[in-house]
């Protein structure tokens, strides 16, 4: 656990994130996406492949926009597929 | 950088392109190096002239044209603005350029001096920098910014 906390602190971790299902649910290109959280369309790009992590402002503004909360968006691990939520598998 | 990547009408979206137009820019910041070593005339205002150049009209940066957007964090006469992973990608790319910029120059200087007292060299190594500070940035930018993916614009 120690391990793990030290290496998230140093080594930028990947952040997984649901911003390209998100983003499809709502029928918004990249480009609106981009246009109303402030960010280039490439950003948008480099954080649904997870190529980049955003600020936590950039969070935030994400959140407040998809109106849902960060952590349904952004987790360390990975989201797991919605079949095998625990809710859906009992 | 920019979201259209055009370049005397040419597209520069694609990596390898932009890879293709960094070594071109370079082979001729080169030949115009070794021109200016092998004269001996105080003619090193050519080169940073040059340098001016390439990065006003080519890799971009520091006006209206060129590639990069202008480094500015708030909006060049109404232009593209970067974003915060424009930011990172540009502080960190400078970052890097500083840290060699500056060996570069304290071995150009000391190669100057007793005992080595190459005083050519050490020429070189100032002219060299006159071209890679302020180049370098913006060609590792786009030496380095994967290909754009141009099928999501509008």
């Amino acid at each position: 656990m120690r391990k793990d906390s030290t290496r998230l602190q140093t080594e930028n971790p990947r952040i997984y994130n649901r911003l390209a299902v998100l983003r499809a649910e709502r029928g918004l290109s990249r480009q609106a996406l981009a246009e109303a959280v402030g960010v280039n369309y490439q950003t948008v790009g480099f954080l649904e492949r997870g190529d980049y992590n955003p600020s936590l402002s950039l969070a935030f503004a994400l959140s407040e926009y998809f109106g849902v909360p960060i952590e349904a968006i952004f987790s360390p691990r990975p989201f797991q597929p919605l079949r095998t939520w625990p809710s859906q598998a009992s | 950088m920019r979201n259209h990547m055009t370049l005397l009408g040419m597209d520069m979206s694609r990596q390898s392109r932009r890879r293709a137009l960094v070594l071109t820019v370079y082979a001729l910041l080169l030949v115009m190096w070794v021109l200016t070593l092998s004269t001996h005339g105080s003619n090193e205002i050519q080169l940073l002239l040059a340098a001016t150049i390439v990065n006003g009209f080519v890799l971009g940066g520091y006006g209206k044209h060129g590639l990069i957007k202008p480094f500015v964090t708030r909006p060049f006469r109404a232009g593209p603005v970067n974003d915060e992973r424009d930011r990172e990608r540009r502080d960190r790319m400078h970052f890097n350029v500083y840290r060699f910029m500056i060996a570069l120059f304290i071995l150009g200087y000391f190669l100057g001096l007793r005992p080595f007292q190459l005083p050519q060299v050490s020429r070189a190594m100032l002219l060299l920098g006159i071209i890679l500070g302020p180049t370098l940035p913006q060609a590792l930018l786009l030496w380095s910014e994967p290909d754009v993916d141009v099928e999501e614009i509008g």
